[in-house]
């Protein structure tokens, strides 16, 4: 009984001597909680420019998107080998295809960046932090939410002119709620809704935000009041309110010496006055990604890319001969499948995906107007004729003369040939063919089931969100 | 409180005692009179013992008091013999096959296998000794019942996949914990993954010829005692001492030549251009081609030499050993080559105290291979570049080939080497305090330091690229206990109690930089464009205390509890402390009288055990939301900050319980002895990524929800079927059955059937079935009619495309059972052993397969294609060239997946030992001279020919939820060796 005592005696001996835990307090060393981010000005600051940041992700702004947008109409020869892209390529997509699920989760991550900022800013205690300053971070946050709901919208929605916007758009997800783990399974929300959530963050945005910065990759990398007038333009444009296209794309066009027209076509990744928004990308920024970016998929493998995306015998022939556009940007090179094709030029930098994404400049504000008015006054308008020869003249071609055309349908259709050929591989066709009544494509796969209103015009809602139980009917077709 | 410790390690020293005493001597021998050094002499019931020397002999003073004496060596049975007035006695061991008597290594101490009611495995030096070893953990493969191990690829180094009794977490890890010499070891993935599912193998460093014995931990009342690190099962391994004595000097050296077991059949640049234009009317352009799989293969060489010296006096005993390893791969540019080193020493200081150190160094050069999902792998670029494209132009430079690089370039003119140097000691002071009483005091360390480089020519990277990779985890750890073992009357009691601390700090850099004006210059400073720099560290730490103590009585009934508890850094401060606890109890019936007399039973015993454990391992600070900087998270020149987790404050440990019930039964003068063991396993409060719809900004968010079960029978029977003077034929087998079911998941999201699932549109977790179940839609075949591709929907009806909204369960990647079937033979001089091990019942998925049968794809092709439907050709397997089914035929489908079952010849080998008496030399002791085969046969189901590599496949190692799939993941090599092991 003595020794047993003795055990014990030891036995707890050793466990006090081991009840200390002040080890076991240890706190991540390169991670912040969210109160420590937005605990002041300058973390706010950062977690805007965290936002900025997550649109250039290849599934955001940094390439597959605008490719896509390309390929799936007739700009773009798509030769790639990966069988997801294949399948949108082919017309084929089914719903769990994975790269449609990158793009879905880039954008609402960039969605929640944006979310993130603007729920928190109004609560940061800071006193060296100005009302002034919080309006605009918050500004430039739904600038960024408006413009990744837009790309969205027309992803995966059917465009506004099908049943008056009345279809399904995307889920609308306006607070960052899940960062604090309140998770939401929000429906589908209507193209209108959707188009409405976009102009509202852009109406709101404009006051606020500033006219410009210091720097040239900040005036032309951020939101600007330029930024959030050209997209206004746009979603005005797309949704047929020709009247504000007109009048948002003005804002730039008239008396704004902060943007001009480019004289050639040396403006790419140079943010010059060409550049109203462009997503400023450093060798850094999407290298990383392993699957590419604007270069990675544009230029053929001896610049660094994978050849997937030479340009289509479709539009060499629109270039016709003489066109600038085509012989100042483009060149002669091997495509993924070994065969010699013709590769445009407008992005550099195929090995780090370096090119800044152009977003919005004002080559498109000119297309904007000219095809506002033509379309509101539905005649031969001479102001659009003017805007467009100012391209033409750019190109190296003839100006339009008002006599060549022989009515607004055949203007409208020459303004949007030149819309093509100065916009092809940013990511504008499909969605200008789609709006304006047209099919994607008239030769190859997809003929005859790419015209607006067509199932897989559009992409599928990811398999795996209506597997995890969102409330989100599948697109029809899918 | 480290301090603290060693105080009171200092305190205890000052309560030693004297004893009143007479001596005794005697010699050992075994049944042929030969001396046995190094048999251990032990008085029954107290501390006091010693060893035989180089004759046999012994002295040993006995306490009053005292009367019997324990005798036990390796190999033979352990004897009692009990002492009159004499002082001089002569013990003959017998020869124990079956290892009734053996002692075991457990958690936190030893026991003996007679008395031992945890269950464990054990892969004893004995069993492995006539193996060509290459890692410690090929030596749990088919040597163990319910331990399942599955190389992850054939790539040199690379890690295995280890269940024991199945996985028991969906998110927390699957590998079992390592403990080697009392040190639990690092085991992270350092290396980059280059495309497999997991980086190499972190046990590499251990020499597998210093292994003396591994234990498998399996049950709850073996695994608690290491509470929150235990549910995945836990392996001791234990390094070779030295033996007093004897001083011996052994040295092995074989070498030999690696293929692989299998390759894959594709077209040539002819048979491609003639299929192109035959199925989709393409050209390719150009003339001839190159065969790409043919020029990544190469025939492996292996050579390793080991030498050893071992032996010491009463006093100190030593083990010393080097060995170096070289070897090349069956592909081109995989060479490693590793040096070790181990020094164990112990002393006996006084007769109170002894300590002593087992310390361990390494260092590997592995040039690396990516393989898998990449494409700069030459085992999967091979098979995917055009035949058509070419490595050279005319002038003989290499090219640029594009998306699938010139892999050839790539060997040729990049680097791509990872070097380890690792450190791994344990120190331990053991102090007598009362008979039957000790304290010990035990101090680790284990340093890894890793550095990786990569280097990209321009041909193949344009611009160039090289990175720098540097990882070091440095943990040290104490652990001190107190010891008990004393028998009172009939009553043994066993205990232990202490405390450990342990904490290790993870750094990590990482240099990448691109656009180098020279392929000759190597590093990254010379980029002219970094494109990353990193740096991150993080720690953890866990403070734990333990007891366990065993009851025996009368050499019949033990009892036996155990208890931990455990602090950890990785969990919030609400939920910072777990304790897991275990009581097992056996009953040896043979020593009932109702048995005792029948003559044919040596030993039966029955053993039950329950307990519980847990599992930490989800990441340093999975409880928090953050938010993270850097390159991510930077625009425009400014630093920014992005969210990078979800919070939940709510997190808490992951418990398992389980229950145990086990007969072993020893028969026939201990030639035939049967273990069978019943178990089930049950985790709870799963620690799960729970996916969320992607729309709320991030995919899953880590919770507690849900409960598994994993249930199963380990059966081990080892037989000595001939033994004779002259010839002896020992069988080995053992197989486990597991059956592995999610019981809910009450958090998760429901599939079309409504039952709860978590995993990826192919393979998950689903409520009522395995945890890796795959999930896809039924492929029919082609129709012979018409050439269309079918397939069947939910109701089984022919369908031509393939929907999401079609997929069934159409099996799992758990084997139903797996196991192994050792034989070895003894004739005279000569010695065979033939080892096959096997799964059976699992399903695995080729995701290789939608690349290279896919008839539009645009990559090389399957030489299966070429059996494309026609009207002539109506048994085909893939679709007519005009049938619309062709762009969705490679779709991923049960197509795809392949039985799984395997049986393989493992390894046999043969040999022959010349003594040193029979040729009149004591130049040396014994020469054994030996050649042996690894996985010369393998069988695997007939779908594979033409189609599958290697059946044996884990591509994504440690994750339980993406199990049995695979992409180009390359196949074990076959290995011929020859080998001469001498002792001296």
């Amino acid at each position: 009984m003595k020794i047993l005592f003795k055990y014990i005696t030891l036995i707890g001996l050793f466990f006090a001597i081991s009840a200390c835990d002040g080890e076991l307090d240890i706190q991540p060393e390169q991670s912040l909680s969210p109160e420590v981010t937005f605990s002041n000005k300058a973390g706010a600051q950062a977690a805007l420019l965290g936002a900025y940041s997550a649109t250039q992700s290849l599934d955001a702004f940094g390439g597959l998107a605008i490719a896509i947008n390309d390929y799936m109409a007739d700009n773009v020869r798509f030769v790639g080998s990966f069988p997801t892209l294949q399948e949108i390529n082919n017309y084929v997509t089914i719903a769990s295809n994975v790269s449609i699920q990158g793009l879905w989760a880039a954008h609402y991550y960039a969605i929640l960046s944006a979310n993130a900022v603007i729920d928190n800013v109004p609560g940061v205690v800071d006193p060296g932090f100005t009302d002034a300053e919080r309006k605009q971070l918050i500004g430039e946050a739904k600038f960024v939410r408006a413009l990744t709901y837009f790309q969205m919208v027309t992803l995966w929605g059917q465009p506004y002119q099908v049943s008056n916007g009345n279809t399904p758009g995307v889920p609308l997800v306006l607070t960052a709620g899940a960062l604090v783990g309140d998770i939401v399974k929000p429906a589908r929300n209507t193209v209108a809704e959707v188009y409405t959530q976009v102009e509202k963050d852009l109406t709101e945005a404009l006051p606020d935000v500033l006219n410009n910065f210091t720097t040239a990759d900040q005036t032309r990398g951020r939101a600007t009041k330029g930024a959030v007038n050209a997209l206004l333009s746009r979603v005005s444009l797309y949704k047929g309110d020709w009247a504000k296209a007109a009048q948002f794309a003005d804002a730039i066009l008239v008396g704004n010496s902060l943007y001009a027209l480019a004289s050639d076509f040396t403006f790419y990744d140079a943010n010059t006055s060409e550049d109203i928004f462009s997503i400023q990308m450093t060798t850094t920024d999407n290298s990383r990604t392993g699957s590419g970016g604007l270069g990675g998929y544009f230029l053929p493998a001896a610049r660094g890319g994978r050849g997937d995306a030479p340009m289509s015998a479709s539009i060499i022939a629109a270039y016709g001969t003489g066109d600038k556009r085509l012989t100042s940007l483009s060149f002669t090179g091997t495509d993924a499948t070994t065969v010699s094709s013709t590769f445009s030029n407008k992005y550099k930098d195929g090995a780090t995906n370096a090119d800044n994404a152009p977003i919005l400049r004002v080559t498109e504000m000119v297309l904007n107007k000219a095809e506002a008015l033509v379309k509101s006054t539905n005649s031969v308008n001479a102001e659009a004729i003017t805007l467009v020869n100012r391209l033409r003249t750019r190109a190296g071609l003839t100006p339009f003369d008002a006599a060549q055309f022989a009515g607004a349908a055949a203007l409208l259709t020459a303004i949007l040939n030149e819309r093509r050929l100065e916009l092809a591989f940013e990511g504008h066709r499909r969605m200008d063919l789609l709006r304006n009544g047209l099919p994607l494509r008239t030769a190859g796969a997809g003929v005859g089931i790419s015209g607006p209103g067509s199932p897989k015009v559009v992409l599928p809602i990811p398999t795996r969100e209506i597997d995890l139980g969102a409330a989100l009917p599948q697109n029809a077709g899918y | 409180m480290k301090q603290l410790s060693l105080v009171f390690a200092l305190l205890l020293l000052g309560s030693a005692a004297l004893w009143a005493q007479k001596t005794i001597t005697g010699k050992v021998t075994d049944d042929d009179g030969e001396a046995l050094i190094g048999a251990s002499i032990l008085v029954k019931g107290t501390v006091k013992g010693t060893i035989t020397d180089i004759q046999g002999g012994f002295t040993l003073e006995i306490p009053e008091g005292a009367n019997v004496l324990q005798i036990s060596y390796t190999g033979f049975k352990a004897q009692e013999v009990t002492l009159g007035a004499e002082t001089t006695v002569d013990i003959i061991m017998i020869t124990d096959a079956i290892g009734l008597d053996e002692t075991v290594v457990v958690g936190y101490g030893t026991q003996s296998n007679r008395f031992r009611v945890q269950s464990v495995g054990t892969v004893t030096e004995q069993s492995i000794k006539n193996q060509p070893l290459l890692g410690p953990q090929q030596l749990l493969q088919g040597q163990v019942a319910g331990v399942q191990m599955t190389n992850m690829s054939g790539v040199l180094g690379s890690a295995a996949a280890i269940r024991v009794r199945g996985p028991s977490s969906i998110n927390a890890g699957g590998n079992p914990l390592f403990v080697i010499d009392g040190v639990p070891l690092n085991d992270q993935n350092y290396s980059a993954a280059q495309g497999a599912g997991a980086g190499l193998n972190p046990l590499n460093d251990i020499n597998p010829n210093d292994i003396a014995s591994m234990t498998v931990l399996k049950d709850a009342a073996a695994t608690s005692i290491y509470g929150s690190r235990g549910a995945n099962g836990v392996i001791l391994i234990t390094t070779k001492k030295g033996k007093a004595g004897t001083n011996k000097v052994n040295f092995d050296y074989f070498t030999g030549t690696t293929e692989p077991t299998f390759v894959l059949d594709m077209m040539n640049a002819q048979e491609y251009r003639d299929y192109r234009k035959a199925y989709s009317n393409v050209t390719v352009p150009g003339e001839g081609g190159f065969d790409w799989p043919n020029a990544v293969r190469q025939t492996g060489k292996i050579s390793n030499y080991t030498m050893n010296f071992s032996g010491g006096n009463d006093k100190t005993q030593y083990y010393l050993s080097g060995s170096f390893l070289t070897q090349s791969n069956y592909a081109i540019g995989n060479d490693l080559d590793r040096l070790n080193g181990r020094l164990n020493f112990n002393h006996t200081f006084s007769n109170k105290f002894r300590f002593g150190a087992n310390i361990g160094i390494s260092r590997i050069v592995n040039d690396r291979i990516g393989s898998d999902n990449n494409t700069f792998a030459p085992l999967t670029s091979a098979f995917l570049q055009l035949p058509t494209v070419k490595p050279f132009d005319a002038a003989g430079n290499y090219v640029n080939t594009g998306f699938i690089t010139n892999v050839l370039a790539l060997e040729a003119l990049g680097t791509n080497e990872l070097v380890t140097l690792r450190s791994y000691a344990n120190t331990y002071f053991k102090l007598d305090l009362l008979p039957g009483l000790f304290a010990q005091s035990d101090w680790g360390i284990d340093l890894v330091d890793i550095q990786e480089t990569t280097r990209q020519a321009n041909v193949n990277t344009p611009g160039g690229l090289a990175s720098n990779r540097l990882s070091t985890d440095n943990k040290w750890l104490t652990t001190n206990t107190l010891n008990l073992d004393r028998q009172f009357g009939k009553l043994a009691v066993g205990a232990v109690a202490g405390f450990s601390f342990e904490t290790a700090l993870y750094d990590f850099t990482y240099v990448e930089g691109r656009n180098f004006s020279s392929d000759a210059l190597r590093n990254v400073s010379s980029a002219a464009t970094p494109t990353s720099t990193l740096n991150q560290r993080s720690q953890w730490a866990l403070n734990s205390q333990f007891v366990r103590t065993n009851f025996r009585f009368n050499d019949r009934y033990i009892l036996e509890g155990s208890l931990r508890r455990d602090g950890s850094s990785r969990f919030g401060s609400e939920n910072r402390y777990g304790t897991f606890w275990a009581v097992s109890g056996g009953w040896i019936v043979s020593e009932e009288s109702f048995l005792k007399n029948v003559g044919f039973i040596n030993q039966l015993k029955l053993t039950a055990s329950y307990g519980t454990n847990g599992n930490d391992r989800i990441g340093d600070f999975p409880s928090l939301g953050l938010f993270g900087s850097g390159v991510a998270a930077d625009y425009s020149g400014g630093a920014g900050l992005r969210p990078t987790q979800i919070a939940n404050p709510d997190l808490k440990w992951e418990t398992s319980s389980q229950l145990d019930f086990g007969v072993s039964l020893t028969v026939l003068n201990s030639r035939v002895s049967l273990d069978v063991n019943y178990y089930v396993k049950n985790t709870k409060d799963l620690l799960l990524d729970i996916p969320l719809p992607l729309l709320n900004g991030f995919g899953t968010i880590t919770r507690n929800a849900g409960e598994m079960e994993n249930r199963g029978v380990d059966i081990t029977l080892n037989t000595v079927n001939v033994q004779t003077k002259k010839f002896e034929w020992k069988t080995n087998f053992n197989i486990g059955f597991l059956k592995n079911e999610v019981l809910s998941l009450p958090d998760a999201t429901k599939d079309l059937q409504g039952r709860e699932f978590v995993g990826t549109a192919l393979q998950r977790a689903i409520v009522g079935n395995s945890i890796s179940t795959f999930y896809m839609v039924r492929y029919k075949g082609i129709n012979p009619d018409n050439g269309n591709a079918e397939w069947l929907n939910r109701d089984g009806n022919v369908i031509n495309t393939v929907s999401p909204n079609e997929r069934v369960i159409v099996g799992d990647a758990i084997p139903d059972f797996t196991g192994g079937f050792s034989n070895t033979f003894n004739y005279g001089a000569f010695d065979m052993n033939v080892f096959l091990n096997f799964t059976y019942g699992n399903s695995i998925y080729l995701g290789d397969l939608t690349f290279t049968e896919n008839p539009i794809g645009g990559f090389n092709y399957s030489r299966q294609l070429l059996n494309y439907w026609t009207e002539n050709n109506r048994d085909a397997v893939s679709p007519a060239p005009t049938s619309a089914t062709r762009s969705v035929f490679s779709q991923a489908s049960s197509r795809h997946l392949l039985d799984g079952s395997f049986l393989r010849l493992r390894n046999v080998s043969l040999g022959y030992t010349l003594k040193g008496s029979a040729v009149k030399t004591s130049v040396f002791q014994s020469a054994r001279f030996y050649v042996m085969g690894q996985n010369l046969w393998t069988l695997r189901a007939k779908e594979w020919e033409g189609r599958g590599q290697d059946p044996e496949i884990a591509d994504a190692g440690n994750s339980n939820l993406r199990q049995g799939q695979s992409f180009f993941t390359p196949p074990q090599a076959k290995m011929v060796t020859a080998g001469l092991n001498v002792t001296f």
